[in-house]
C-alpha cells in the first residue's frame, strides 16, 4: 500500500469507505483538512508552530504541489501568522483541493451527489479497503500497543480534534482510547499545538451564532 | 517563490477572511428576530396587564431601555477584550473569579431554559383555538405543544438555524404589522380621545414596579446576544455596540409604544380585565374591531412563526451554552460533541428533553399554559437574566480593575451606575414576586423562583471549588469556551487579526 499524505488519510477517514458521504459537517471536515496541510509541511520541518502563531522555517519547496502551494502563500503571507487565521482560510477550499490531488492518486473518483438541493461533488472511493486502511492501519497499532510514528500521531489527533473519534476508534475498548490519549500526551509541542488550535477552531464554529 | 510581503499593502488572507464578516445591520437583524417582538408585544405584554394589574408597563420599557443601554457601555468593553459565545458567564470568570463564573454559566442555563420551555405553553394557547375550528377537531392545547416540540427538536438536530434571510423578513413583517395595530388603535381610542394615563411617571412609583420591570426586562431578552457576534464583526469595536444600541432603542420605542398603543385602544382602566378575559387574543380581538379579519389572520401566522423562531434562538443558546462548558469539561465532555450536521448534539437533545418533560407535567398537572407555563417561567427567566445582567455590570468593574480601561466611563462610571440600577431592580422583583406572578402574597411560589436561581448559583460556586481541588487542569480552562484546550483566550488572536487588519488599510 503506497503511503499517503496526511490531508490524504484525514480526507479517507472523515468520508464513508463506500459512498464518500462525509461523517462530518463542512466545517469541521473544511478545518481538519486546513489543519492536515499545514501538518505536512509540520513533519517536513518546514514550518513551526509556537504559541499559536506559525513560522516558515524552511521555503524550499515540497514535492507534493498542495503543500508547495500552501508553503508559498505562508510564506508570501507571513505577517498573517495565527493558525487560527490560516485554518479559517484554507478550510474554504481545502476539501476540493485535496479531493483532486486523491482523483489524480487514483484513489477517489467524483460523482454528483444525489438528494441535495445543491448541486455538489462528492469524492468516492474507488476501493473500499484502500479507503478504510488509514482508519484500520490506527485501530490495529492502537490495540497492538504499537508505536505510532509521527505522520499517524498526527492523524490520530487530528481526526480526534474535530470529533473523529466514533468513526477511527471503531471497536475499541477504553483501556485503547486511554493508550492514544497517552501517546497523544507525549508529542513534540508543535503538534499539540496544531491539534488543540483545530479543537478549538471547530468547537468555535459549533459556538459562532452563524452556523 | 519569494513573493511581495503583505505589509506593502494587501494581504489575500486578511481580506478574504474580513469578506466573511458582518456588518452593523445583519448583526441587529440576528439579535432582534431572537427577540421576537411579536412574542413580547401579543404574549408578555398583554398577560403581564392582566396579571398585575398594573398599568405602567409602556414607560417600564423605556426606563429598562435606558439601564440596559448603560449597561451595554461597559458589556461592550468587555466584549471588545473578551470574546466568548457565552458572554456572561465568561465575563464574570475573567472578573469576579472562576467560581462565580460557573455560577453564572448555570443561571444562565436554567435562564435560557425557562425562556425556552415557557415559548411551548405560548404556542399551544394561541394555536389551539385557532387551528381547532380549521381541523374540526377539540385537541388541547399540549398536542399543538408537542407539534412545535418536534420541529425544535428536529431543527436543533439538523442544525437548521432558520435562515438568516428567512427571520429578517419575518422580522419585518411583525415589526410593520405591530405598527399596523397600533395606528388601527390610536386611531380609534376608546372613549373618544387620546388618554396618556398610562405613559405618566407617576403609574411607576406604585406598588407593582417590581413586577413591571421584570416584565420589561424579559421583553428585552435577546439584545445581550450581540458581543457573540464580535469575532465575527467586520470590526469588533464598533460594529457591536452599534448593533447593541439599534437593538436597545429599536425595542424600547416600539414596545413601548405598542403596550401604551393597546391602554389607548381600550382606555387605561380597563386593560388589566380586557387582557384578562382575552389573553393571547388581546392584540388580535383590538385588530379585529378595528382593521377587519384578515389582519388577525396573517398576525396569528406571524405569532406563531414568531414563538417558533424564538423558541428555536433559546434552544440553540441553551445547546451552545451546554456544548461550551462541556468543551471545557465543567459539563461533561460528551457534551462537547457534535452531530454530524456539526450541532451540538447532546447539548441540543438534553434540552429538548427537558421540553417533553415540562410539557408533559402541564398536560397531566392541566395547569393554564399562557399564564403558568409561559408567563410564570418566561418572566422568571428574564429575572434571572436581570441578575446576570448586574453581575456582569460587577464583573465589568472587576476586570477593568486589574487591566488598562479605555475610559473612566466605560471601565467604572457606566457599569457602576448600571449595578446599582439593577441591585435596585432585583430588590423591587423580588418584593413584588406574587403580583408578578399573580399569585397570593403567601403563596411559596413567589420564593420558589427566585430561589431556584440562588440554589443553582451556590451550587456552581460548589461545583467550581470542587474541580479546583479534583481536576486543577480543568479548572485553568473555566471562561475560555472552545479555547479551554488552547488555554488561551480568543481575543488574544483577535487583536493579532485586527492588527493585520489596520495594515491592510493603512
Amino acid at each position: 500500500m503506497a503511503a499517503l499524505l496526511l490531508a490524504d488519510d484525514l480526507f479517507l477517514c472523515s468520508c464513508d469507505d463506500s459512498t464518500g458521504r462525509s461523517r462530518l459537517s463542512e466545517r469541521a471536515t473544511g478545518l481538519g483538512l486546513a489543519s492536515a496541510v499545514i501538518g505536512e509541511l509540520l513533519l517536513l520541518d518546514k514550518v513551526g508552530i509556537q504559541h499559536g502563531e506559525i513560522t516558515v522555517l524552511d521555503d524550499h519547496p515540497p514535492s507534493d504541489p498542495l503543500a508547495h502551494s500552501v508553503l508559498d502563500q505562508l510564506h508570501r503571507e507571513r505577517d498573517v501568522r495565527a493558525v487560527r487565521a490560516w485554518l479559517r482560510y484554507l478550510s474554504r477550499d481545502v476539501h476540493e483541493l485535496v479531493g483532486q490531488r486523491l482523483v489524480r492518486s487514483g484513489h477517489v473518483r467524483p460523482v454528483r451527489a444525489r438528494w441535495r438541493i445543491r448541486a455538489r461533488v462528492v469524492y468516492q472511493p474507488v476501493d473500499v479497503n484502500a479507503a478504510a486502511w488509514p482508519a484500520a492501519r490506527l485501530a490495529t497499532r492502537l490495540i497492538g500497543r504499537q508505536p505510532l510514528d509521527d505522520h499517524d500521531l498526527l492523524l490520530a489527533g487530528l481526526a480526534l480534534a474535530i470529533g473523529l473519534e466514533p468513526h477511527i476508534l471503531i471497536d475499541t475498548s477504553v483501556k485503547t482510547r486511554q493508550h492514544l490519549r497517552h501517546l497523544l500526551g507525549d508529542v513534540p509541542p508543535s503538534f499539540r499545538a496544531l491539534m488543540a488550535e483545530t479543537e478549538a477552531a471547530v468547537g468555535d464554529a459549533v459556538l459562532s451564532a452563524r452556523g | 517563490m519569494h513573493g511581495k510581503r503583505s505589509s506593502t499593502g494587501y494581504s489575500v488572507v486578511s481580506a478574504a477572511l474580513a469578506n466573511e464578516r458582518l456588518g452593523t445591520v445583519p448583526i441587529a437583524f440576528f439579535v432582534l428576530s431572537a427577540a421576537a417582538p411579536l412574542t413580547a408585544i401579543g404574549g408578555i405584554v398583554p398577560t403581564g396587564y392582566a396579571t398585575t394589574g398594573v398599568i405602567g408597563i409602556p414607560l417600564a420599557f423605556l426606563l429598562v431601555g435606558v439601564v440596559l443601554a448603560v449597561f451595554s457601555v461597559g458589556y461592550n468593553a468587555m466584549a471588545r477584550r473578551i470574546s466568548n459565545a457565552g458572554a456572561f458567564y465568561a465575563y464574570v470568570s475573567h472578573g469576579l473569579g472562576k467560581p462565580l463564573g460557573v455560577s453564572a454559566a448555570w443561571v444562565a442555563l436554567l435562564s435560557y431554559n425557562l425562556l425556552q420551555l415557557g415559548l411551548y405553553g405560548a404556542f399551544g394557547a394561541v394555536t389551539a383555538p385557532l387551528l381547532n375550528p380549521l381541523l374540526g377537531t377539540q385537541l388541547p392545547w399540549w398536542v399543538y405543544a408537542f407539534a412545535s416540540w418536534v420541529i425544535v427538536t428536529v431543527l436543533g438536530l439538523l442544525r437548521v438555524d432558520v435562515n438568516s434571510r428567512v427571520l429578517s423578513i419575518l422580522l419585518c413583517l411583525e415589526a410593520t404589522l405591530i405598527l399596523v395595530f397600533d395606528v388601527a388603535d390610536l386611531a380609534h381610542p376608546a372613549s373618544g380621545h387620546i388618554s396618556f394615563a398610562t405613559l405618566m411617571p407617576d403609574q411607576l412609583f406604585v406598588p407593582g414596579i417590581g413586577a413591571l420591570l421584570a416584565i420589561a426586562v424579559t421583553g428585552f431578552v435577546g439584545f445581550e446576544a450581540a458581543p457573540v457576534f464580535a469575532e465575527e464583526a467586520r470590526d469588533a469595536r464598533r460594529t457591536v455596540p452599534a448593533a447593541t444600541y439599534l437593538c436597545l432603542g429599536v425595542i424600547a420605542l416600539l414596545y413601548s409604544f405598542s403596550s401604551w398603543a393597546m391602554t389607548v385602544a381600550t382606555g387605561p382602566d380597563k386593560i388589566a380585565q380586557f387582557a384578562g378575559s382575552n389573553g393571547a387574543e388581546t392584540v388580535f380581538v383590538l385588530a379585529a374591531q378595528r382593521l377587519g379579519p384578515a389582519f388577525t389572520d396573517i398576525g396569528h401566522a406571524l405569532f406563531a412563526t414568531s414563538l417558533i423562531a424564538a423558541m428555536i434562538s433559546y434552544h440553540n443558546s441553551v445547546a451552545r451554552y451546554t456544548f461550551a462548558l462541556g468543551r471545557e469539561r465543567v459539563l461533561p465532555a460528551w457534551f462537547g460533541r457534535t452531530s454530524r450536521s456539526g450541532a451540538p448534539k447532546y447539548g441540543s437533545l438534553f434540552q429538548s428533553a427537558l421540553g417533553l418533560v415540562v410539557i408533559t407535567a402541564y398536560a397531566i398537572l392541566q395547569l393554564d399554559p399562557l399564564v403558568q407555563l409561559f408567563y410564570w417561567l418566561g418572566t422568571s427567566g428574564g429575572f434571572g437574566i436581570l441578575v446576570l445582567l448586574g453581575t456582569t455590570s460587577f464583573a465589568v468593574i472587576g476586570y477593568f480593575r486589574l487591566h488598562p480601561v479605555e475610559t473612566f466611563w466605560s471601565g467604572f462610571a457606566a457599569p457602576a451606575l448600571s449595578l446599582l440600577a439593577m441591585i435596585g431592580i432585583v430588590e423591587l422583583v423580588v418584593a413584588n414576586f406574587a403580583t408578578l406572578l399573580g399569585v397570593e402574597p403567601d403563596s411559596p411560589l413567589r420564593w420558589i423562583f427566585p430561589g431556584s436561581f440562588a440554589v443553582v448559583a451556590v451550587l456552581g460556586i460548589g461545583w467550581a471549588l470542587i474541580l479546583r481541588v479534583a481536576r486543577p487542569d480543568i479548572y485553568r480552562g473555566i471562561g475560555l469556551g472552545a479555547n479551554s484546550v488552547t488555554g488561551r483566550r480568543m481575543s488574544d488572536e483577535m487583536s493579532l487579526q485586527s492588527g493585520q487588519f489596520r495594515q491592510v488599510g493603512a
